[in-house]
């Protein structure tokens, strides 16, 4: 993947997360959740058998930030290929789907570092599509 | 075979999407046209513009733009005003990846996250349209298709 390649994905990536964050907020039931939810995530795209590329998330006072490259400072560390990213986060794959189901690289779908279950458990509820 | 982004190729893509049934399942609330966007590679030298008409689950027409017309994307929950070539989304990549695409050697999907194609427009609903752009490039394949050399 080239420079060119990367940054489109990211921007792709980012739409992606800012468009989903903003169409939960057309619920006021996810006001309360999207509002208290805080974390700092990296995300890992793993985009080639040998290629990750990075992206964080943050998530504080209801404001959600997604940028390049990694943080020092973490709550927790995802990596996935995107693509199995983006159905998680159409809702087509599940949690359990995405931890126990290998990707085309052989790898589990979702992988994850850090202690912060709780986050790790409130993602879906932050990254999925409300159905419609 | 027809030569990819002409407007033959355009009007059997219309016929294609338009004998899709598992196309015209997977969109049926679908509303919202789209340009297709081939950036020069290879053999083509200049930018080519499709526009696609699609209207739950049916492709209401499919044009190549000519060089002075121009198309406007509409912001998210802007309402058609009735010109021509108001869309939602422009699916913009170069030659060579629409020719891997429509070759089957590239899912649509992948090319977008892998930054070889690019999507611009309200990704919430088109996430939620994957199995329909799917089928859209479904269609497309079944056209016997020449590219630039």
């Amino acid at each position: 993947m080239d420079d060119t390649q990367r940054e489109t994905l990211f921007l792709t990536i980012k739409a992606v997360i800012d468009g989903i964050i903003a169409d939960k907020r057309e619920n006021p039931k996810n006001t309360k959740r999207l509002d208290s939810f805080e974390g700092r995530i990296n995300i890992g795209l793993h985009v080639e058998e040998d290629e990750i590329v990075w992206i964080n998330l943050i998530a504080k006072d209801g404001e959600y930030t997604v940028s390049r490259d990694t943080l020092e400072e973490r709550d927790l560390e995802l990596i996935a290929d995107p693509e199995d990213l983006m159905f998680f986060c159409n809702g087509q794959y599940s949690v359990m789907h995405m931890m126990m189901k290998k990707n085309r690289f052989g790898k589990r779908k979702l992988r994850f570092k850090g202690k912060a279950y709780g986050k790790l458990l409130a993602l879906p509820k932050i990254l999925v599509l409300d159905k419609k | 075979m027809v030569k990819f982004g002409s407007q033959e190729w355009a009007e059997l893509f219309e016929n294609a999407v338009n004998a899709n049934e598992a196309y015209a399942k997977a969109a049926d609330w679908w509303e919202g046209d789209f340009i297709f966007q081939i950036d020069p590679h290879g053999g083509l030298d200049k930018q080519i513009r499709v526009w696609v008409g699609l209207h739950h689950g049916k492709c209401t027409g499919c044009q190549v733009l000519k060089d002075d017309e121009d198309f406007h994307l509409l912001k998210k929950g802007e309402k058609p005003s009735g010109k021509p070539f108001e869309v939602e989304y422009i699916y913009a990549s170069r030659l060579d990846v629409w020719e891997k695409i429509l070759k089957k050697e590239l899912d649509p999907i992948r090319a977008l996250l892998s930054g070889q194609a690019k999507v611009t427009g309200d990704m919430p609903k088109i996430l939620r349209a994957t199995e329909a752009a799917k089928e859209l490039v479904a269609s497309a394949t079944t056209i016997e298709t020449e590219f630039f050399d």
